[in-house]
């Protein structure tokens, strides 16, 4: 860095928050965005894991006692609400939010307090869903939530009031990130950065990103029409008035199943960025990498009716969506052929992100094996329901996503940090959780073969179901332990770790060239890229010893140093530079107007008409004094 | 490159802004989202309606096709008022910009009054929305689109307080520029509304 002590103090005035607790409420830097979604992000899936472990502890053998029914109801639907909703998708938003903007060479975000916002949306609406808890009306009618169940006939009380409110409330969190990554990767990137010198990592968002455009309004119009129909005695899902409950099941899928490659593409993305890094070479195929990314986005709208094979649905339309689900294997095949010849063709090293990333990589195989056997309508009709379907996508969500989400923090925890992990802790983290997860899942393969059901809260004995739960349930218990020890090393190295430096792994990506942990502009000058790996830039393999320099400052050209709040606009593919502008800073709006939000969810609840009146009116205010712009600016 | 950033540097200090913002973008984005929404709730009427042997069912007359499509045609004339006071806006015709601003709002009250008239006071007589599916699905959509037109208004009014203060201007036209296109979705929406709920079950029961 050979910017002046002078220009860097005034980008740090430029872009610092105000110290104190003032600081921490109005910052809307993309890093402390990152931050909290991932640390929140953990508190979700540690609540989401209890939930599971005391599953596990009253399946462990015949009628154990554990928990009543109503209570086992309670927690497999806050279990798979809080994993699918609050855990993964936010988990992939930490990474997305601290890495997008440094990995294209930005300075934030497009619309930075509508990341905070995101933010903020994303915790109130966690805290609203978990607060049924404290008010005794815990949802129990499943993350699915299929009518008539969830109708007030058979679901009185407030329970799935928490539910439908929370999630059309969380998808406003979901959707405002969505917009936001895709914009900034229109416009923000660093000059000279083509389509196809964009990471591969930032294509998974931008795949994730469309999807979630797609699928969320299902998710946002479904919720609201039940809501309508307990709130209101609306009719949609009333066969006797007209209504279907299948409609529901319909437009539940349609969001239910990209849902879950909104989930899996990020962690394949970081297995694509992780895999080219320890094998020194580039990633094999990447304009392949990248299509198949995009395909597997548009096949997965096409898949929704395999979760209903068994709901009668006339023969023609199941026959197309299980050819359908056949055909997602191809892009995913793609991914894996061109991991393969990465690290066939390069010399890998195995450290601790590397193995995460080869964990992945098998949990993937496995859950994708099973997934081509239920794709299949007939064997799909006996597996329907059954805890094979339970092993299946747990496979792939506590599986792969889990691995590939853990492979990206090892990876990228030098740079949010500064400091290096345990090497040894970290191996046994990874070996502990992956004979975990192992011994958890694949016994129960052969309990939903035999026959053993979902979403039951025991079963006899004598059918053949002891070994295999007795197995799951201690593989829960050593799955857990795994996520403690990695905890454990997390936590310790943030403090104790040795110093990382700017680029431990040698890695190519733009967020390796700035300091560890970044400074708050992130960027002293902006990088111009003239490369897909641009720290590689010139070199076909980079040096073995690891101790890649940074690149000469002529290969990062300088912008004039003296850039305030100021980031650089690009436009076309081409990534030619275009305009400057001046971004909002710190603000509280975000923060107020997601509180409004909350007050409207809670009038909604409830069902208060004056008060949901007075909310609206908030709203309005509220955001008027968002854009209202501030004197001097 | 590097020089050609240093110029565009320099160029952006002394100039306006050239190319599209950063919003204009965003709420394309909006756009296609709201868009996929709508087409959700839309695709929830019409598989209602497949399932149903009489559309709309029984002891419900056919929606009528008169004040509606007045209203309508008010609702869609304001995407060309919006362009006007756009056009004036860049020409720095301030009264003109007024003008056309306090049109397209009156226009946008007229079609938002006559619809919460109808919801609170006309058609109860006829159908509640807890009748069955058919009106539950009648009233959803239709309070989802004037929600979006309430919502549209309101923004035209924070136009209308900061075009009073000053604002704006033939070089400072995002905010008005972003506004519009907002606008203009939520009239396009109008047309696909309309023709479902409207005009389709009238075609198909005269058929």
């Amino acid at each position: 860095m050979t910017t002046t002590a002078t220009t860097t103090e005034r980008l740090a005035a430029a872009w610092g928050d105000q110290p104190g607790i003032l600081g921490f409420l109005s910052s809307v830097d993309h890093k402390r965005v990152g931050r909290r979604y991932l640390v929140t992000a953990a508190v979700f899936l540690f609540l989401g894991g209890v939930q599971a472990l005391l599953m596990r502890t009253q399946l462990i053998g015949p009628e154990a006692g554990v928990l009543s029914p109503e209570q086992y109801n309670e927690l497999f639907t806050m279990h798979g609400t809080t994993m699918m909703l609050l855990f993964m998708v936010p988990a992939e938003s930490a990474f997305a939010n601290y890495f997008l903007p440094l990995m294209i060479g930005a300075r934030d975000m497009a619309f930075p307090r509508l990341n905070m916002f995101s933010y903020w949306v994303f915790l109130f609406a966690g805290l609203f869903m978990y607060a049924g808890f404290v008010t005794g009306d815990v949802p129990d009618g499943g993350w699915f939530a299929y009518s008539p169940l969830v109708l007030d006939e058979f679901s009185p009380g407030r329970d799935m009031d928490f539910y439908a409110i929370g999630v059309i409330f969380l998808g406003l969190s979901t959707t405002a990130g969505a917009i936001n990554f895709l914009v900034t990767t229109f416009k923000l990137r660093a000059p000279g950065m083509t389509v196809s010198r964009i990471p591969v990592f930032v294509w998974g968002i931008v795949a994730i990103a469309f999807m979630i455009l797609f699928a969320f309004p299902s998710f946002t119009v479904a919720p609201l029409m039940l809501e309508l129909s307990r709130a209101l005695d609306m009719r949609f899902f009333d066969p006797s008035a007209g209504g279907d409950p299948l409609l529901w099941q319909h437009l539940f899928w349609f969001w239910g199943h990209p849902i879950v490659y909104i989930q899996l593409l990020p962690s394949t993305a970081i297995v694509s960025t992780i895999i080219p890094v320890f094998t020194r070479r580039r990633l094999v195929g990447y304009a392949w990498v990248v299509a198949a990314m995009l395909a597997t986005a548009f096949i997965s709208f096409g898949l929704w009716v395999h979760h209903m094979f068994v709901a009668g649905l006339p023969q023609l339309t199941t026959s197309f969506f299980s050819a359908v689900s056949l055909v997602v294997v191809v892009p995913s095949g793609i991914q894996f052929f061109a991991w393969l010849a990465t690290i066939w063709l390069g010399r890998p090293r195995w450290d601790s992100p590397m193995l995460w990333a080869m964990g992945e990589m098998l949990l993937f195989l496995i859950g994708g094996i099973t997934g081509v056997m239920v794709a299949l309508v007939p064997f799909d009709s006996l597996a329907h329901d059954t805890h094979f379907v339970v092993a299946h996508f747990h496979y792939l969500q506590a599986g792969a996503v889990v691995f590939g989400l853990l492979a990206g923090l090892y990876y990228w925890f030098p740079k949010l940090t500064g400091r290096r992990t345990h090497r040894g802790v970290a191996r046994l983290g990874f070996w502990t959780t992956f004979v975990g997860v192992n011994l958890t899942f694949m016994p129960l393969h052969w309990a939903g073969l035999w026959g053993m059901t979902r979403r039951i809260a025991t079963y006899e004995p004598g059918l053949g179901f002891e070994v295999p739960n007795l197995l799951a349930t201690i593989g829960s218990y050593v799955f857990g332990l795994g996520l403690l020890v990695v905890l454990g090393d997390l936590l310790w190295s943030w403090r104790n770790g040795p110093e990382a430096g700017p680029n431990p792994w040698g890695a190519g990506t733009l967020e390796w060239a700035t300091s560890s942990p970044p400074p708050d502009h992130d960027f002293a000058r902006l990088p111009i890229v003239r490369d897909r790996y641009p720290l590689w830039a010139g070199r076909t393999t980079p040096d073995d010893s690891g101790a890649l320099a940074l690149a000469t400052d002529d290969d990062l050209a300088l912008a004039p140093p003296d850039l305030h709040h100021e980031v650089a606009l690009t436009a076309g593919p081409e990534g030619d530079p275009q305009q400057v502008r001046t971004m909002p800073g710190p603000s509280f709006a975000p923060l107020l107007v997601a509180l409004v939000l909350t007050l409207l969810s809670i009038a909604m609840l409830l069902r208060s008409a004056n008060l949901v009146l007075t909310a609206c009116g908030l709203l309005v205010v509220s955001v008027g004094a968002w854009f209202w712009p501030r004197e001097g600016s | 490159m590097g020089d050609a950033l240093a110029e565009v540097v320099q160029r952006s200090r002394l100039q306006p802004a050239r190319g599209r913002s950063l919003a204009f973008w965003g709420v394309i984005l909006l756009a296609v989202t709201e868009g996929v929404l709508f087409a959700v709730i839309l695709f929830a009427w019409f598989y209602t309606w497949a399932r149903t042997p009489q559309w709309p069912p029984e002891g419900i007359a056919l929606p009528e096709l008169g004040f509606s499509a007045v209203r309508s045609m008010v609702l869609l004339s304001t995407s060309a008022s919006v362009w006007a006071c756009e056009r004036a806006l860049r020409r720095g015709d301030r009264r003109r910009t007024w003008a056309w601003l306090l049109v397209t709002l009156g226009a946008a009250a007229f079609f938002l009054g006559t619809h919460v008239h109808e919801f609170v006071a006309v058609t109860p007589d006829e159908f509640l929305w807890s009748d069955n599916a058919y009106a539950s699905l009648w009233w959803t959509i239709l309070n989802l689109h004037g929600a979006h037109v309430a919502v549209g208004m309101v923004v035209w009014l924070y136009v209308l307080v900061r075009l009073g203060r000053g604002a704006y201007g033939p070089d400072d036209d995002v905010e008005v520029s972003t506004a519009s296109i907002y606008w203009h979705f939520v009239d396009g929406v109008w047309v696909f509304v309309y023709a479902s709920l409207y005009l389709l079950p009238n075609l198909l029961a005269r058929g």
